[in-house]
């Protein structure tokens, strides 16, 4: 049988099997699914210090202690009850009840000595409410409330304490690259223990001005994003924010491109525009903080040091008037944007970036647009970046462990000394009498 | 005789690529609102389905117990259409809570276990995928994108063992059942994922899109084969806003 026919013959045999297979299996597919939960409870803590602290989930039930029923317990525990305290970024609400209508004063400050205010009542009340601001974020603050009627002279809630919430850094040197139908974003991410991670937004309109504008299109912990797939001649406003682990984000950095085809000259730089209307706003209306401590305005200049946390501060209500308020910082040749807004529910707007690394004068310009996004408001000031005189590691320890080790031993050795130049003193003083 | 030959040759091979590529399309013929017939033989000789202007005529050919029975209501006429189908199914457990609660401050962990059951009769076996619903899979009440548990990790690959810190994470491992299949991605040597014969060490965040997590190579017993996906959640060093979480689990099968 040559080579042919065989060939023939297992033709014929794949032939038939094809024909008249019947096993062919098609594919086929099933899919279920469940719903899974995790119950996360609240967490009670009574700390039984005679107040009772609905805010933290004190109850009768779980803390009669501090919440005991009218007419039982002890007095003051009777007397000024329901203090409950509501942080904010920068602002903080305290609430309180007493028994009786009664007159208080309430101290505060960030130190047992309340230093900062003594707010006192001129109307016996019983349900009382005291909104504090221009506080500093992710700082404690003590207060004490001290009530008095008619037959109570001196009734002491003793020191209280609340913590305001941490306020998340924008990324710093946030830049938008064009390119041939794509843009380059990079920026840097803050070093704040809070970080976690960010969130880029794009938008064709306008620069995304919360998390759920715009269209996201990078999210993680990341140092760039090559955005590609745009089309030439389009610009493309971005914004990124940084996200805090409490679920917090940042008040927002932008930039915006224009990609263009390769060998085109670039798309001019976007035209400045004139202010256009008088606000009634001033540069005074506005808080400027340097690492948590208040900077004051000296000759249009303010001054930080390099790597510090930036903070500016104002009131919501004086901002009314515009739809989105920036903050451009310039070095003379980039120009780095961020969105000034309130913080979560805050009353206060806010802004909070990283002071540049290298030391000199930079462009602090605020400015306020409408919804057509002409300029409403401005002002510049200059902000002047000074070195950060960096201690030695080595001198930091031995500071912060071997200081008051040291200082001891130094009085020892003066001591010893001491007594042996008594010692000597009298046995000299012996020889010479013999 | 030389051009012949080639002739042959290539008539030959011609043939044989026909038979080789001749295999009903993975479709179907015909359907209403309930069924749908996947094939009829109406190539071959055994049987098949023919079509005229006042007819619809479908015959088989050649089984055992087939052919007309008669009672005074009804009359039947027996025969086989075969089917040309793997069985596949997959059952999701009913839905649960993972236990213990965790308290929103100081935090704790919560664990689950989900069975599965696939039942084939594919000689070649099924492989599985799992996914969740939205991109944080496990949300508050379940809905909420403002309140969540971060996916354990963000890609849906697994990493060796479970560690949580300063956050709140869900994830997830694999323990296959007797058939095994496990996907090398959580399979792990004692030390680290990616090969290895151990299960239940890798943990993966769910994503949107389908993670492989098994894929077998025979066909499952009657009963079917148990497939169990261990679930944990963990908050740690991180406030939790108080209340319910869910995360919509899907998982899908499909014939090797």
């Amino acid at each position: 049988m040559n080579l042919l026919t065989k060939l023939l013959i297992l033709s014929v045999f794949l032939l038939s099997a094809g024909l008249f297979s019947t096993n062919t299996v098609f594919a086929q597919s099933d899919s279920d699914q469940f719903n899974v939960g995790v119950t996360v409870t609240p967490e009670i803590f009574c700390n039984n210090n005679g107040i009772c602290e609905t805010g933290m989930g004190e109850d009768i039930n779980n803390c009669p202690a501090d919440c005991a029923a009218p007419g039982g317990g002890d007095y003051f525990t009777n007397y000024i009850k329901n203090i409950h305290s509501s942080p904010g970024f920068n602002s903080a609400e305290i609430s309180w009840q007493t028994k009786n209508p009664a007159f208080c004063d309430f101290y505060w400050g960030q130190t047992t000595g309340y230093e900062s205010e003594i707010i006192s009542e001129t109307a016996g009340k019983t349900n009382r409410f005291v909104n504090l601001i221009g506080l500093q974020d992710s700082t404690v603050y003590h207060f004490r409330i001290i009530c008095r009627d008619s037959l109570n002279p001196k009734i002491d809630s003793q020191d209280q304490e609340f913590k305001t919430l941490s306020i998340i850094n924008n990324v710093s040197n946030f830049t938008a690259v064009a390119g041939d139908g794509k843009i380059d974003l990079s920026w840097q991410n803050p070093a704040d223990e809070n970080f976690n991670g960010v969130i880029l937004l794009r938008d064709e309109s306008f620069f995304p001005s919360n998390i759920n504008e715009g269209k996201l299109i990078y999210q993680g912990f990341g140092n760039s994003f090559e955005d590609i797939g745009l089309v030439n001649g389009t610009t493309y406003y971005y914004t990124i924010f940084t996200l805090g682990k409490n679920k917090s984000y940042s008040s927002g950095a932008m930039a915006s491109a224009t990609p263009y085809k390769q060998g085109a000259p670039p798309p001019p730089p976007p035209v400045i525009q004139p202010v256009c209307g008088e606000q009634n706003l001033t540069v005074d209306d506005f808080n400027f903080f340097s690492d948590g401590k208040v900077v004051e305005i000296k000759n249009g200049s303010i001054e930080s040091k390099q790597g510090s946390s930036i903070s500016i501060y104002t009131d919501c209500k004086k901002l009314s008037f515009a739809k989105t308020v920036f903050v451009d910082l310039g070095d003379g040749q980039r120009i780095f944007s961020y969105i000034l807004k309130p913080a979560g529910e805050e009353k206060n707007c806010s802004v909070s970036f990283i002071a540049p690394e290298a030391p000199g004068a930079y462009t602090l310009k605020i400015y306020a647009l409408d919804s057509k996004n002409k300029i409403l408001w401005q002002t510049i000031l200059t902000l002047n970046i000074l070195k950060k005189i960096q201690t030695p590691q080595w001198w930091q320890f031995i500071s912060s462990r071997c200081i008051y080790w040291l200082f001891l031993l130094i009085i020892i050795l003066l001591i010893i000394l001491f007594l042996m130049v008594k010692c000597r003193n009298a046995l000299l003083r012996k020889k010479i009498r013999r | 005789m030389e051009c012949f030959n080639k002739f042959i040759l290539i008539c030959l091979l011609s043939a044989v690529f026909l038979a080789g590529i001749y295999h009903p399309l993975f479709a179907y013929v015909m359907s209403s609102g309930n069924y749908k017939i996947q094939s009829d033989d109406s190539l071959t000789p055994s049987g098949g389905l023919g079509t005229s202007a006042n007819y619809i005529f479908k015959d088989t050919m050649g089984e055992v117990s087939t052919g007309p029975s008669d009672s005074s209501s009804y009359a039947m006429r027996a025969g086989f259409q075969e089917m040309q189908e793997t069985y596949l199914t997959v059952s999701a457990p009913a839905d649960f809570f993972m236990t213990p609660d965790i308290p929103g401050i100081s935090g704790g962990v919560a664990t689950g276990t989900a069975p599965f059951t696939v039942i084939s009769d594919n000689e070649a076996g099924f492989s599985m995928g799992i996914n969740a619903s939205t991109a944080h899979a496990m949300l508050l009440d379940g809905s909420d994108p403002t309140h969540y548990f971060d996916n354990y990790t963000i890609d849906g690959v697994p990493i060796y063992g479970w560690n949580v810190t300063s956050a709140a994470k869900f994830g997830f491992t694999v323990s296959p059942g007797l058939l095994g299949g496990l996907a090398p991605a959580f399979s792990d040597d004692g030390l680290a994922c990616g090969s290895g014969s151990g299960s239940g060490n890798c943990y993966a965040g769910f994503i949107t899109t389908l993670v492989n997590i098994i894929s077998t190579t025979s066909r499952t017993s009657n009963t079917g084969e148990q497939e169990n996906i261990m679930l944990k959640a963990e908050s740690n060093n991180n406030v939790l806003e108080s209340g319910t979480y869910d995360a919509t689990i899907t998982t899908t099968v499909s014939s090797n």
